[in-house]
C-alpha cells in the first residue's frame, strides 16, 4: 500500500487530472490547498520581498492530491495519462508526484471489484 | 551550509555607528560593503539598499533591520554589521526604532546563497538571547564572535 502524492501547479487542470484519476482505478483522493514555499516567502514575507524576480514562473498556489493506492499499475496506467493532460509532469511549473510507503492504514472504504480491473475502453 | 565566516569579514563590523536616519544607516552599512572600496562602489549599493526599501522595509523588528541589495558590481557575498549609538526609525512593522543593522550586499547571480544567509540570520535574530547579546557585546571584535558562534 502506498501514499500517492501529486503536487499540481497548473490548477486549472484539477478536473482532468482527478478524472485521470478515476480513469486510472484511483477513485478516492484527497484535494488540499497549497502553496509553495518560494511564492509564499517573496509574497508574505516582507522580508524576501526583493526576490520575486527570481520567482517567475511560480504558480502562486497549486493543490496536492493524496491517494492511497493498493494497486501499483494504477499509479502505472496513471502517468501516463497525466503525461497527456500536463504536456508531461516533467516540465516546468507543472507539478511533481511520488509515492511513499504506508505501513498501516484503518478506515478505508473496500474497494470495488471494478475499481482494481483494468479500465476498459 | 553557509557559515558567517564565509560571508562577514571582522572590519565590517561596527559598533556605536552615528546615524541620524535610515538613510545615514544604509549610507554607512553602503560604505563598509563597497564592492570597489570607493564611493563610487557605495553609492552603488546604497542606491540598490534603497530601491529595495521602496518594496517594503526591511526592519523586521525588534529593533532589527536587514537591508539587502543584488548589484552587478559584487563580485562575492558580503555582509556587514552595524550597531547604532541612536536607535533610527527604519519603517519597521512592529514600529521599534532600529539599531542593529545586517546588511546584505551579493552579485545578481547569487541570489540562492544571498537567500540562504538571509535565511539563517533571520533564524538567529528570532532568538531574543541573541539580540540582547548583540546589544551588550562590548565592542566590535566581541560582537563578531557572537555572530560566527552562531555558526
Amino acid at each position: 500500500m502506498k501514499l500517492l502524492v501529486f503536487i499540481l501547479n497548473k490548477e486549472e487542470l484539477l478536473e482532468e487530472v482527478l478524472e485521470a484519476y478515476v480513469e486510472a482505478g484511483l477513485p478516492g483522493a484527497t484535494i488540499l490547498d497549497s502553496e509553495g514555499l518560494g511564492y509564499f516567502l517573496a509574497y508574505e514575507v516582507p522580508l524576501f520581498a526583493g526576490f520575486k524576480e527570481f520567482l517567475k514562473g511560480n504558480k502562486p498556489y497549486n493543490k496536492t492530491i493524496l491517494s492511497v493506492v493498493k494497486d501499483d499499475k494504477a499509479v502505472e496506467r496513471l502517468v501516463p495519462i497525466l503525461d497527456e493532460i500536463t504536456g508531461g509532469i516533467s516540465q516546468p511549473g507543472t507539478g511533481v508526484m511520488f509515492t511513499i510507503p504506508v505501513e498501516w492504514g484503518y478506515g478505508f472504504a473496500e474497494p470495488r471489484s471494478s475499481d482494481l480491473k483494468e479500465p476498459t475502453v | 551550509m553557509m557559515r558567517f565566516a564565509d560571508v562577514l569579514e571582522p572590519g565590517r563590523i561596527r559598533v556605536g555607528v552615528e546615524a541620524r536616519d535610515k538613510a545615514g544607516a544604509l549610507r554607512a552599512a553602503s560604505e563598509l560593503l563597497s564592492p570597489s572600496g570607493d564611493a563610487a562602489g557605495a553609492a552603488a549599493v546604497e542606491m540598490a539598499m534603497g530601491a529595495r526599501e521602496t518594496l517594503s522595509s526591511t526592519g523586521v523588528g525588534n529593533g532589527v533591520a536587514i537591508p539587502h541589495a543584488l548589484i552587478d558590481e559584487a563580485g562575492s557575498l558580503s555582509m556587514a554589521v552595524l550597531r547604532l549609538g541612536s536607535p533610527v526609525d527604519f519603517g519597521a512593522s512592529d514600529g521599534r526604532p532600529v539599531d542593529l543593522v545586517f546588511a546584505i550586499v551579493g552579485p545578481r547571480d547569487g541570489a540562492g546563497e544571498h537567500l540562504r544567509i538571509l535565511s539563517k540570520l533571520i533564524r538567529v535574530l528570532h532568538d531574543p538571547a541573541f539580540r540582547v547579546a548583540a546589544r551588550e557585546a562590548a565592542d566590535g571584535r566581541a560582537l563578531g564572535e557572537l555572530i560566527m558562534g552562531k555558526g
